[in-house]
């Protein structure tokens, strides 16, 4: 494993991998609100941050933390508490 | 202005050869990577500050030309990170736990439990054991230098015996505490206490 040698983050599509492991629509897709500021934009634009120990998708606007994600090699740990709500859209016909 | 004392502080026992101070499932590496839980604050030192806390009130609080202040402890030391690199002989120079209490006027540490609170909202925590008695510090200069902002400047706590996460960057509160709390990463699946020679990595290791 490489260390992660860059802290610019990366955006939220870098989390859709892991977090298409535990939801059963793509993620990066939706749109959530953050707990923070109460804005509400797309998982794909929020900053992912945390290298190699997690995924941390942080808002765009003010940096609160909406998801955390770690996959550990005894399974999955994800906390929420800073996303208050998602919207998704249903898949096209 | 006079130079503060520097204390020769955390002498250790001598080292061993390098291959017995690489823990377990370690490899080493002379860069220094950068792993982060959040954008590098970049705020002046004219607004930073750094303060004991207990039960939400702080103890003792000191701004940044008042820490500089403080007796100086360098310490040369091995860090490991969980994500598997360990850096060898790192030098670091900073205030030790031991002399933020005596300069706060504690006789004892006020709980046997420890959370750093940072900027970017990341908390660790660590138990007093592990920090006082010369086993952790406040670093601000790392390789002679001041401490750069990735790497946590311009402070950053130092608990160099345990997976380096719990070394938090950007530090601005020690809080004790009566009981042992998970910080940001031990609630998420991380070890709560954290030993590298233990390899204790994640919760159930």
């Amino acid at each position: 494993m490489q260390p992660h040698t860059n802290d610019a983050p990366l955006d939220g599509n870098a989390a859709g991998g892991l977090l298409s492991e535990l939801f059963a629509f793509d993620v990066t897709t939706a749109s959530v609100i953050c707990e923070g500021c109460e804005t509400q934009g797309e998982v794909a634009q929020a900053r992912v941050y945390g290298g190699t120990m997690g995924a941390l998708l942080r808002c765009a606007h003010c940096d609160t933390v909406m998801i955390r994600l770690v996959h550990t090699p005894h399974g999955f740990w994800l906390d929420m508490r800073g996303a208050r709500s998602f919207f998704v859209k249903p898949p096209a016909e | 202005m006079a130079q503060p004392p520097i204390s020769r502080g955390f002498r250790g026992r001598k080292p061993p050869v390098q291959s017995d101070r690489i823990p377990p499932g370690q490899h080493l590496v002379h860069d220094f990577p950068v792993l982060s839980a959040g954008p590098t604050p970049h705020a002046p030192l004219s607004e930073w500050s750094f303060s004991l806390d207990q039960g939400g009130k702080a103890l003792k609080e000191w701004s940044w030309e008042e820490f500089n202040a403080l007796p100086q402890t360098r310490l040369k030391t091995d860090i490991h990170c969980v994500t598997t690199w360990s850096k060898l002989d790192t030098q670091w120079r900073g205030v030790s736990i031991d002399d933020l209490l005596k300069a706060a006027g504690l006789a004892e540490p006020p709980g046997d439990f420890t959370m750093a609170h940072c900027d970017g909202d990341y908390t660790t925590n660590v138990p007093v054991d592990d920090l006082a008695g010369g086993k952790g510090m406040v670093a601000t200069h790392f390789e002679g230098e001041p401490l750069a902002p990735e790497h946590g400047g311009p402070a950053r706590l130092l608990v160099p015996h345990l997976y380096f996460w719990k070394s938090a960057k950007w530090i601005r509160t020690l809080e004790f505490l009566d009981s042992d709390e998970p910080g940001f990463w031990e609630q998420l699946g991380y070890h709560i206490y954290g030993d590298p020679w233990q390899e204790q990595r994640y919760a159930g290791d």
